[in-house]
């Protein structure tokens, strides 16, 4: 009698530690069935970053894979790595050189959410040399693209331009217009 | 066999022992079942006040009806209202409230106040005051939903109940941060300002540094969704575009400051100070709780 209770109990345990320890991703299985090759390995990795539940979250293998799709001329993953880059969230640290190389790269591609960023860095002359002209013709990308920030991207060039227009222009208070 | 009751005895003080300490302590409990809906008529009201900590004139009801718990774009809520109703004080722990909450919210409403510093626009400061009654709102619920009167109350421990909250409280972060158009805030460099008011050297928590870095992460992500090379592209919902047009509005005012004769610059002006009021206050709700339904930024409550 003991025995059987022994081993149902072992049973028991062994069931349970298993649904435990190798609980399924839903995220990483759905990709699996949508999607094979760079694609899967992209999707695996956005589930282990983007997903709270403990069985998808590993957000070192995620950048880990991330990293190396970007360097393997992945486009989405370039837009991720250089994103990442811009708002400094690779190491902690902002690198709008490396942005704009890997936004470029991802623009190439025709990455639509590409332009508007790669167009900032232009607005800006962050990582590169200032050029409103370039900025706008990517902006006008971005809208084109379905993209509604390249709408405001529009309009800080505009801004830009005043800005450059009238140095010496003072902002008037609230209620003064 | 006198040993074997003897055993038996200890093993029963010591479960009584154990038993009295993880659960509410009696008064309150009989308390709690009276006040449970439908035990009483409803024009007999029984407010139970032993959850108080140092308070012992504590009432939920009159704390509950009080400023510090109407959402007004403050921070006293974390100390002044939640602080009070659950107490985890020491030595419980842990202590969401005062070392966590109260605290990010003062760095987050500070920047807000003072955009000449921080760099926050426009956009940014609507995103603050939205996010920051997301997060009150969502440890209100918890309350409302599980702890107040008329709920069966939780068989835990004083740092179990502590331990919820906490749980709660940062469960709730990310959805909070997102649902107020985080992903919308522009240019780029707003996402580093936000990322700026929490100081990496200022260890709060790295835990709560750590869901800002990934929310602001994740925006990547949304943009990958929202425009993709297929052409299709997911519609901004009702909150996102309020963003989207105040952000509008504030580049079109500055614009007017320097071209004055530009048309309709005393309307983009009115646009900006209109979404001042936004995310103010919320005010509580009249009509009772639905636990089932979960803060919405567009209607500013509880709703689908």
């Amino acid at each position: 009698m003991f025995i059987k209770f022994l081993i149902l109990f072992i049973f028991v345990i062994g069931v349970l530690g298993q649904s435990i320890l190798f609980a399924e991703c839903l995220c990483i299985t759905k990709a699996q069935q949508t999607s094979k090759g760079q694609d899967l390995e992209f999707e695996t990795a956005r589930c282990q970053l983007e997903s709270n539940l403990s069985e998808c979250r590993n957000p070192e293998l995620g950048m880990k894979s991330i990293t190396s799709l970007s360097q393997s001329n992945y486009p989405k993953a370039q837009y991720l790595m250089g994103y990442w880059y811009m708002i400094g969230r690779v190491d902690n640290k902002i690198n709008y050189a490396m942005a704009l190389s890997l936004l470029t790269k991802a623009s190439d591609h025709n990455v639509i959410a590409a332009y508007h960023d790669l167009g900032w860095l232009y607005e800006t002359g962050n990582g590169t040399k200032l050029d409103l002209n370039t900025a706008e013709k990517l902006y006008l990308k971005a809208v084109s693209g379905g993209d509604i920030r390249g709408k405001l991207g529009l309009k800080r060039v505009e801004l830009a331009r005043l800005k450059l227009q009238y140095p010496h222009a003072t902002k008037k208070k609230t209620g003064q217009l | 066999m006198k040993l074997m009751a003897l055993l038996i005895l200890i093993l029963g003080l010591f479960w009584a022992n154990a038993h009295g300490q993880n659960s509410a302590t009696g008064i309150e409990d009989v308390c709690k079942q009276l006040s449970t809906a439908g035990r009483l008529t409803p024009d007999i009201k029984v407010t139970c006040s032993t959850e108080s900590g140092a308070n012992s004139s504590f009432s939920p009801n009159g704390l509950l009806a009080s400023s510090y718990c109407n959402f007004i774009f403050s921070c006293d809520y974390y100390e002044q209202c939640i602080g009070k109703l659950v107490d985890c004080s020491p030595p419980r722990k842990p202590n969401y409230f005062k070392n966590y909450g109260g605290k990010y919210c003062a760095k987050f409403k500070d920047s807000h106040d003072h955009p000449e510093i921080s760099g926050y626009g426009e956009g940014t400061k609507l995103w603050t005051r939205c996010t920051m009654i997301c997060l009150q709102r969502s440890l209100d619920k918890e309350y409302q939903c599980t702890d107040f009167i008329g709920n069966i109350p939780l068989k835990e421990s004083p740092n179990d109940k502590c331990l919820r909250y906490y749980n709660k409280a940062f469960d709730g972060h990310p959805s909070c941060y997102t649902d107020s158009g985080l992903c919308l805030l522009l240019p780029p460099s707003q996402q580093v300002y936000i990322g700026m008011t929490v100081d990496p050297s200022d260890l709060i928590t790295p835990e709560s540094r750590r869901q800002i870095a990934q929310a602001t992460q994740n925006c990547a992500f949304n943009y990958l969704d929202l425009y993709n090379s297929s052409g299709s592209h997911t519609a901004l919902n009702s909150f996102q575009q309020k963003v989207y047009d105040v952000e509008t509005a504030a580049l079109n005012l500055e614009i007017c400051t320097y071209t004055p004769s530009r048309p309709n610059c005393l309307v983009e002006e009115a646009i900006v100070r209109s979404f001042d009021k936004y995310c103010q206050s919320a005010s509580r709700p009249t009509a009772g709780w639905d636990c089932s339904k979960d803060w919405n930024q567009g209607s500013n409550q509880f709703s689908p």
